[in-house]
């Protein structure tokens, strides 16, 4: 038993970044508790951190008979407007192109346990989520997440989200190249990086490997990157397409070439400065049209085109933009054991279905990923635990999460296969089934999002198990269709890829709403999500099981030979298709049948009460109120340090608050301004205090004053009275820093 | 000292099948009309879940669970927020609430032919820092753990034991008495004992 905190306990074992980030935010945490930051800034804040509020976090829930205060014990105090402090959050923790160590898995499972209600959530985008969680909880579970490498930050907020890959990235049979050590490259480049903090929208970046597979679907990202080999001058050169302007979302776009070919040494820079067109041309205003998608279609492609290479020339050097190539073929993964053939060994029951759909031959002879079809994404911390188990025993650290929420075990040898089988069907982690129809994507939906409309995972859980009970009889061409569920037009469950996809909306009917899904049939999974679906209608969705089973029959007895089920959608058209569903669009009355005004696992009757404002836009608040909160949480770990004595370090501190006080004030202006303190002296004393910009009617500059006078004469030894000195002194400059600022932007900064 | 979050378990009989979907709307219901004791927030429902976390009433201060881990249903009482001074008063306070829990879907219309053999009672301790699964943390709480079962199962024979052996699972005791249990026997010896009030 012990009395540390998890500070003390990992203080060796946190990189130091994240160590630092895990203290700014428990800072902040602090700062809001006590009033001192705006909650409009906070939110912001948080969700840069990956801590996403809830559904019911405005105090409010429609208990089926009427709506309910929930009084939490924090009373006014918020996390975010309308959003209670008390209130169980979200936790998103990213993952970089999915890929895990079986030490990160064990350390997920804790916090699943301890902080959440033991269970972990795979996202469309490889991310973790837990639910339920505490804010006060957070910085310790960043620490803990930091230990093993892992980090929330950007994980939500108007910023660059997870980076994906394919899972098969480098063991793929098909692939141009290995893409794993790129996407991992620019998850690290971009993370924190200065120009990806003043968007108005989430960015999402994917990487694929090849063009045909459905592989990191990068026409439905904001940034995609497609591995390409081209001969250069009689060599072979590695390097990527890429793409821009993709997203589903409620209007969806198919992304579009910005460039067939960016060599690997140029793709950072590029990168950089698309973010930089983006963050200085994309909407900020209207959340509605403010991802690059709009930007891109609003410019055309040859203007973007454009404005990125002329940005590229504009760019300071840096030096990380190549530093990673150096150690691109030093990115190995071993196997954990050798690759010995199956040799005739019998084999366990249900072992031949399960190998069909869940196996996946390497590149590498021998070898081969076995992919694990978690039920709507969920494990629980004991099944992770155990997860993390055959994994140390088969593959080592060669495991990642999936966009179809599931996870995968890359390098398992041939003999080793029937026992992995039959150790995972022990967890009940060996269904067959893996990417077919039984395999349902489906975003939280009504669960926990506070956006949701109808409950997807509700449907998705009952979809499959009327699937899973006949899927032994169901025909072939039925088994190959994917199923996708949103629980409302924001498409986080990816309907519009999909053979069969549905999102939630809800209809009227008298007295009485009734939760409905909107089907959406013909999207392209494979070609990197090639096309979307059409919209046909909104069935309620009581009956979509039927429709579910209308439509695959209809398919499976109209196909002609080799056709698929997007040729049969488009041959069909949307009229016929549409006849399909008008049987199942009647409601009857309440009093008739009551059940059908609930959804799929609520024994509620159906209302749209609950819906609330969505955090995925994060808050639009300015770059400066972004940076400004930096200083402050500075000043406030200053205040702490003179509490427990540390008079030095509280000096030290209350200066760096002055100079990232006076970098957010210079970088409304110079973006490029570096972290140097002398660079932030001179730009702040170029254009703030010569320029008199700085300057209030009473106290003129005498506030910069103090900054100057500090960095020109730093103390050697300070005690208690010059560190409580200079305390006072950066409180008052980072106050005359913000009042600058709204005198010289003329806007409110929260 | 009192851990982060402490869980106490009561197991349905194993003769009785739980259907988890009926449970849905029952902590429904008990949000509706404030069934039981704290803030109720929402209900999860994990029955899709091999050996979960089943369906959770969501609350506030503590969670209400018809449990599956190790695949033995059972109410679990998971208190998350800490509201007593000592572990003694914790442990009364939360198997109290448990056993009501318990009292209240014995008396669930819905859930006919359920019954619970509350001779056993297991606790969880999700603390991995302060209680890590060891056997010195076993030895450093047996006394009080004992304590607590001779005011729950005052003069029966008790048993304690860790039930895994697993570091990285949380600290889990396992209390089985000799002899046979109601609800209102357990609660009247709870409130007899002193430990609350302390």
């Amino acid at each position: 038993m012990t009395d540390k905190t998890w500070k003390d306990k990992l203080q060796n074992k946190m990189p130091e970044d994240l160590a630092h980030e895990a203290d700014i935010f428990e800072g902040q945490v602090e700062l809001r508790k006590q009033g001192k930051i705006d909650e409009k800034v906070f939110a912001e804040t948080r969700l840069r951190r990956g801590v996403y509020g809830q559904r019911y976090d405005n105090g409010q829930r429609h208990d089926g008979i009427q709506t309910r205060e929930l009084n939490f014990p924090s009373g006014d105090l918020t996390k975010g407007p309308d959003t209670s402090w008390d209130a169980p959050g979200m936790q998103r923790i990213k993952v970089p192109y999915g890929g895990l160590t079986i030490e990160q898995m064990e350390v997920l499972a804790d916090l699943a346990d301890e902080y959440s209600d033991g269970i972990l959530h795979v996202t469309t985008r490889q991310d973790f989520q837990l639910h339920y969680i505490h804010i006060e909880d957070t910085p310790d579970l960043m620490r803990r997440l930091a230990s093993v490498g892992m980090t929330t930050r950007e994980a939500c907020g108007n910023s660059v989200r997870n980076v994906t890959a394919c899972p098969l990235a480098g063991v793929c049979r098909d692939q141009a190249f290995d893409v794993t050590p790129y996407s991992h490259a620019m998850a690290n480049f971009l993370l924190g990086h200065d120009d990806v903090q003043d968007f108005g929208r989430k960015f999402k970046i994917a990487f694929s490997g090849c063009e045909h597979h459905a592989c990191g679907l990068v026409n439905m990202h904001d940034l995609g990157l497609l591995a390409r080999v081209k001969e250069v001058d009689g060599e072979q050169k590695r390097g990527f397409a890429i793409f821009v302007g993709g997203g589903l979302g409620t209007v969806p776009h198919q992304a579009q070439v910005l460039n067939e070919f960016v060599p690997e040494d140029e793709i950072m820079p590029m990168s950089q400065a698309i973010s930089r067109v983006f963050a200085r041309l994309g909407e900020k205003k209207n959340r509605n049209r403010a991802r690059i998608k709009f930007l891109v279609a609003q410019l055309g492609i040859d203007e973007f085109r454009r404005l990125v290479e002329e940005e590229l020339k504009t760019l300071p050097h840096d030096d990380r933009w190549t530093a990673y190539i150096d150690h691109i073929d030093e990115y190995d993964e071993t196997p954990a054991r050798p690759s010995v053939p199956l040799n005739g060994k019998p084999l366990p029951d249900g072992y031949q279905e399960w190998y069909e759909t869940n196996v996946y031959q390497q590149i590498q002879p021998g070898y081969n990923v076995v992919t694990i079809n978690l039920p709507l994404g969920d494990l629980t911390s004991t099944q992770m635990y155990k997860l993390a188990d055959i994994a140390r025993e088969y593959v080592g650290d060669n495991v990642r999460t999936t966009v179809e929420q599931n996870m995968v075990l890359r390098w398992i040898a041939d003999a080793d296969l029937p026992t992995v089988y039959q150790e995972l069907k022990a967890i009940a982690l060996g269904d067959p089934g893996a990417g077919t129809i039984v395999d349902i994507t489906s975003c939280p939906g009504t669960d926990t999002c506070k956006l949701g409309i109808a409950s997807s995972r509700g449907l998705a859980g009952e979809l499959r198990r009327q699937l899973s009970a006949k899927n032994a009889t169901l025909p072939e061409a039925i088994k190959e269709l994917k199923i996708k569920i949103s629980g409302c037009f924001n498409s986080c469950g990816q309907h519009h890829v999909a053979d069969i996809g549905f999102f939630g909306n809800s209809r009227r009917a008298g007295n009485y709403k009734v939760p409905h899904f909107q089907v959406v049939l013909g999207g392209q999974w494979k070609e990197n999500a090639g096309s979307y679906g059409l919209a046909i209608g909104a069935v309620p969705a009581k009956n979509i099981p039927d429709v579910l089973d209308t439509i695959t029959n209809r398919y499976v007895a109209d196909r002609e030979r080799t056709e698929t089920f997007q040729g049969w959608v488009m041959r069909l058209g949307r009229k016929e298709i549409k006849s399909l569903l008008d049987p199942f669009m009647g409601i009857p009355d309440y009093e008739e049948n009551p059940l059908f005004f609930r959804d799929w696992g609520d024994s509620r009757t159906y209302t749209i009460d609950d819906i609330g404002v969505g955090e995925c836009a994060g808050e639009v608040v300015s770059l400066f109120s972004i940076e400004i909160i930096k200083a402050e949480s500075q000043h406030f770990d200053s205040l702490v340090a003179l509490d427990e004595g540390k008079f030095a370090a509280a000096e030290q501190g209350a200066y760096r608050s002055m100079l990232l006080a006076a970098r957010a004030l210079i970088r409304t202006q110079y973006p490029d301004v570096t972290m140097e303190p002398n660079d932030i002296v001179r730009e702040f004393r170029t254009r703030f205090y010569d320029t008199q910009l700085f300057f209030d009617r009473y106290a003129r500059g005498k506030f910069a004053e103090y900054f100057f006078n500090r960095h020109e004469n730093p103390p050697t030894n300070p005690d208690k009275n010059a560190a409580h000195r200079l305390i006072e002194e950066a409180q008052l400059f980072i106050e005359a820093t913000h009042a600058a600022e709204q005198r010289i932007n003329g806007v409110i900064t929260s | 000292m009192l851990p982060k979050r402490l869980g106490v378990k009561y197991f349905v009989d194993p003769s009785v099948e739980v259907d988890l979907a009926k449970y849905v709307p029952i902590y429904q219901r008990w949000i509706q009309r404030e069934w039981v004791e704290g803030l109720l927030i929402d209900v999860a429902n994990y029955d899709h879940v091999y050996h979960g976390p089943g369906v959770i009433l969501i609350g506030d201060e503590a969670d209400y669970a018809m449990d599956m881990r190790e695949g033995r249903p059972g109410l679990l009482y998971t208190r998350k927020r800490q509201l007593m001074d000592t572990l003694a008063q914790e442990l009364d306070r939360d198997a109290r609430l448990a056993l009501i829990a318990v009292q209240k879907l014995l008396g669930e219309p819905t859930l006919q032919g359920i019954s619970f053999d509350l001779s056993e009672v297991q606790l969880y301790f999700f603390d991995r820092l302060a209680l890590p699964n060891t056997p010195d943390t076993f030895s450093a709480l047996t006394s009080e753990l004992q304590a607590f079962a001779d005011r729950v199962y005052p003069g029966a024979q008790v048993a304690l034991e860790s039930v895994s052996s697993d570091t990285r699972e949380p600290f889990t005791v396992r209390l089985k008495a000799n002899g046979t249990f109601d609800v209102e026997t357990l609660l009247a010896n709870i409130d007899s004992t002193e430990a609350i009030a302390e």
